[in-house]
């Protein structure tokens, strides 16, 4: 049975179960809860904020708990269909039918198996809400709630991408402590509408929405300052008639190698705004000198050395890029210590430094320069490979090697119009003059040859 | 506001406060507001209160909101008297300087004292004013029951009180324009301030059925705000600081001063509030102070611009990035005000130039004989009297506040 054959087996299993759960309940449940629970349910889900990595956060959890205790398991079986209209509506997919009829089975199997705990646990240890047993059993009920809706998914994520269910799973283990916020919310909502009133629940409500309005204003605010960062560095680069569009390049080819390197949504996205800002020094650097058709000689390239610090001293104050301002003050630093301006070795180089320093030198050479047309991608990634050790991470030039080949990455060779250049000739660099880095530190003599073919000589960073 | 001017305001609110907060005692308080705290509840209320005080809500500016005033606002709503309410709070600060390792401020905790203090009578003419309490009517069990007129009364303590205080303690350009900067404070706290004002209702509401479990289930909700605000605080933050950092791109160039923007912006800020401007074009005013040199990135480093030629390539870039419409019409504007007549160029560039010029003309504005001689200069060469009056007394008020340097 090959794997897709094996999905739909698994999501029709699921939905049989889904559907004996749902003609079990019908009839225990009275009409008037079930159109409430659904109207909520549906609420929910259709309020459900997504948050970082597509992960939405809704309050079905909380409305199926509040159905146990209220109705017991028949009511959050009955009451999770309202989640149908919702998924049908959302999901743009290719397999919309599929994950339609997973996503609106799993919340019935869930909410059974949530429902049924609550129930055990209230005969055996004898509470009444909101006593403390009561509270127990409600806790115990969202954790096997959360387990069987996560065991279900990761079971499908499994088949559908080949991965090992437990890598799926692993995710349990936030979404647990999750729980925690549900049950508490869920107490409250059902002494709310027990004990006061449904209008009372407006009260809960208004922190809720404020909750989400909160997160919501962020992602718009956050797209609007990637739009404002952008542009600054379009503004930046707009003279620089060879690396425009360099760093929007190596802030999105950093951020896919750090996601295949398994790095946090939080540090993929504090390196995506660093990567993208990792030049900005260079509008300290003459443009006479970053826009020289020919060779630089030492003093051109001792300035030009200055712009990681350059970019430190501009960016120094923006709290959020702290823990990532390294990749702006190294991004010309080497494993071995022979880079620049520092000389720092692999001891101060974090994962994050490493991917944007391979970044940026595979996006250098796959990019035309004044002093050389860009290399395919394949020879980059010979390059980066052959400086594996001394000068890159091995693991991060790999995770790149897979990203460049998953994403069919092309040189940039459209990088300004000819009469821009004023006719000046761009030679090819055979592979072998590649030979050099300039990202190293040489020797005062080596730097003095070496400044009078650097330009000639290809680079594994952008100066 | 003058220093005796200040006095006065806190004077005022202090007085208004202890009598707010005595009327406590003449007001039938056990029939209005059912009474549920005892020494366990304030015991454990202290404690969630100093939790919630390490846990405060932070605003773009930077400022902490304390979320232990929902606490301590259901204390009061649940009957406890001003001298329990204040001390729940006062304890709170305490403990929470205690576990943060930072000493208690005297000024702080009189702060928490006098609002604990108020909130409870707050509450008890609320009560006494409103309806009767109402209570649910369940089938078995306690039923939940909140006080609505002292509930409105708390809400509107904090949604209105505490930003109206904080305001008029701290005003800087005396009494003119109070209202409007009142007003402007409450926008800018309402989604805290409401946040807050309804987890104190539901605490009290829900407190006859949970009792001890109160504390940890009302704050839930106030939870899930305060993650939602901060990230959105942090945004805004991220976003003025990133304008700032951009400030210094053209200082790199070599022709401007390190810090000029920065120093243009704040002084920008103090003048645009001194003559008034709404809370949205002073904040574009202090961004157009950061970014007023920006065009120099776009000139040729080498040739000295005339003066409205860098301002229309400041607007250009800002164009270019997209994000900032009105400050590059700010910086546009600029060029009118160096070249010509100033009639319809609006306050925002007359105030960036002004100060920028200072900025040029006095290194230390602040020093007494280098203030006189710019403003001088100011009145001769821009000759814009009404920002150059308020820049003069922007620069009298901080010389006042602050030593020579």
């Amino acid at each position: 049975m090959d794997g897709q054959v094996r999905l739909h087996v698994y999501v029709a299993a699921t939905a049989v179960v889904a559907a004996g759960l749902v003609l079990w309940a019908l009839p225990q449940v009275a009409p008037l809860q079930v159109l409430a629970v659904v109207l909520a349910v549906m609420i929910a889900e259709h309020f459900a904020t997504v948050m970082r990595d597509k992960v939405a956060v809704s309050l079905t959890n909380v409305v199926a708990l509040v159905a146990i205790v209220i109705g017991g398991p028949a009511l959050a079986v009955v009451g999770a269909l309202g989640a149908i209209p919702v998924y049908a509506c959302r999901s743009k997919s290719p397999m919309r039918v599929t994950s339609t009829v997973f996503n609106s089975s799993m919340l019935p199997v869930s909410a059974a198996a949530g429902g049924l705990t609550y129930q055990l646990l209230l005969a055996q240890l004898g509470g009444l809400f909101p006593d403390w047993r009561s509270l127990l059993a409600i806790t115990a009920a969202a954790a096997i709630y959360s387990v069987v809706n996560l065991g279900l998914v990761a079971g499908v994520v499994s088949l559908a991408t080949g991965d090992s269910f437990f890598d799926a799973f692993r995710t349990i283990g936030p979404a647990l402590a999750m729980q925690i916020l549900y049950v508490g919310i869920a107490v409250l909502t059902v002494v709310v509408i027990d004990r006061a009133s449904l209008w009372a629940l407006l009260l809960m409500a208004v922190p809720a929405l404020i909750a989400r309005y909160g997160l919501r204003a962020f992602q718009e605010l956050d797209e609007e300052y990637e739009r404002l960062v952008s542009g600054f560095v379009k503004a930046i680069e707009i003279k620089d008639l060879y690396t425009r569009g360099h760093s929007e390049r190596v802030s999105q080819l950093s951020v896919h190698v750090a996601e295949e390197l398994g790095v946090g949504y939080e540090e993929r996205r504090i390196t995506k705004y660093a990567a993208l800002l990792h030049d900005v020094g260079k509008v300290g650097v003459p443009l006479c000198i970053i826009n020289k058709p020919g060779p630089l000689d030492d003093d051109e390239f001792a300035k030009m050395q200055e712009h990681p610090t350059i970019g430190v001293e501009i960016l120094h104050d923006i709290d959020f890029l702290e823990p990532a301002i390294d990749i702006v003050r190294y991004h010309h630093e080497r494993l071995d210590g022979r880079g620049y301006p520092h000389g720092v070795d692999e001891e101060h180089l974090s994962r994050l430094v490493r991917i944007v320093t391979a970044v940026d030198a595979f996006d250098a050479m796959t990019s035309t320069r004044s002093y050389r047309r860009a290399l395919s991608v394949e020879e980059a990634i010979a390059e980066l490979e052959r400086c594996s050790g001394p000068q890159f991470d091995a693991e991060v030039v790999a995770a790149l090697t897979a990203c460049v080949r998953r994403l069919d990455w092309q040189p940039t060779v459209d990088f300004a119009s000819e009469a821009a250049l004023h006719g000046a000739e761009i030679p090819n660099a055979p592979v072998g003059e590649l030979r050099r880095s300039r990202g190293a530190l040489p020797s005062r003599r080596e730097r003095r040859a070496d400044a009078s073919s650097a330009r000639g000589n290809g680079s594994w960073g952008t100066s | 506001m003058n220093v005796s001017g200040r006095i006065v305001a806190v004077v005022l609110v202090v007085v208004l406060g202890v009598v707010l907060g005595a009327a406590w005692w003449s007001l039938d308080v056990d029939q209005q507001l059912m009474l549920h705290l005892g020494l366990r509840d304030i015991i454990l209320f202290a404690a969630a209160a100093a939790v919630m005080e390490l846990l405060p809500i932070r605003l773009a500016d930077g400022r902490a909101l304390p979320t232990s005033l929902a606490v301590v606002g259901a204390a009061a709503l649940l009957g406890g008297s001003p001298v329990v309410v204040a001390l729940i709070a006062v304890t709170a600060y305490v403990a929470s300087c205690l576990i943060a390792r930072r000493p208690p401020a005297v000024l702080e905790v009189v702060q928490r004292a006098a609002g604990g203090w108020t909130l409870a009578g707050v509450a008890a003419i609320g009560a006494a004013l409103g309806p009767a309490t109402w209570s649910g009517s369940p089938e078995f069990g306690a039923a939940a029951s909140l006080n609505l007129g002292a509930a409105v009364a708390v809400g509107l303590a904090v949604l209105v009180g505490v930003p109206t205080v904080e305001t008029l303690t701290s005003l800087d350009t005396g009494w003119r324009f109070a209202l409007r900067r009142i007003r402007e404070e409450i926008k800018r706290n309402w989604l805290v301030g409401s946040s807050i004002a309804a987890t104190a209702a539901l605490g009290a509401l829900v407190h006859p059925v949970l009792g001890l479990w109160t504390l940890p289930t009302m704050l839930l909700p106030l939870a899930a705000a305060r993650a939602g605000l901060d990230r959105l605080a942090l945004g805004q933050r991220a976003y003025d600081q990133t304008i700032r950092a951009m400030s210094r791109l053209p200082e790199q160039l070599g022709t401007v001063l390190p810090d000029h923007g920065v120093r243009v912006a704040e002084l920008a800020r103090e003048v645009a509030l001194d003559l008034g401007l709404d809370a949205t074009t002073v904040a574009d005013t202090v961004r157009a102070g950061h970014l007023h040199e920006l065009g120099r990135i776009k000139l040729e480093r080498e040739a000295p611009a005339p003066q409205h030629e860098l301002a229309n390539a400041g607007a250009d870039v800002l164009r270019e990035v997209g994000e900032l419409d009105r400050v590059a019409d700010i910086l546009a504007a600029q060029a009118n005000v160096h070249d010509g007549p100033r009639d319809g160029v609006g306050l925002p560039a007359r105030i960036v130039v002004a100060c920028c010029k200072l900025d040029s003309y006095a290194p230390d504005p602040l020093e007494p004989g280098q203030r006189h001689e710019a403003v001088v200069r100011l009145v001769r060469e821009v000759g814009d009297l009404e920002v150059v009056a308020a820049l003069t007394r922007v620069l009298d008020r901080t010389a006042a506040r602050e030593p020579v340097g």
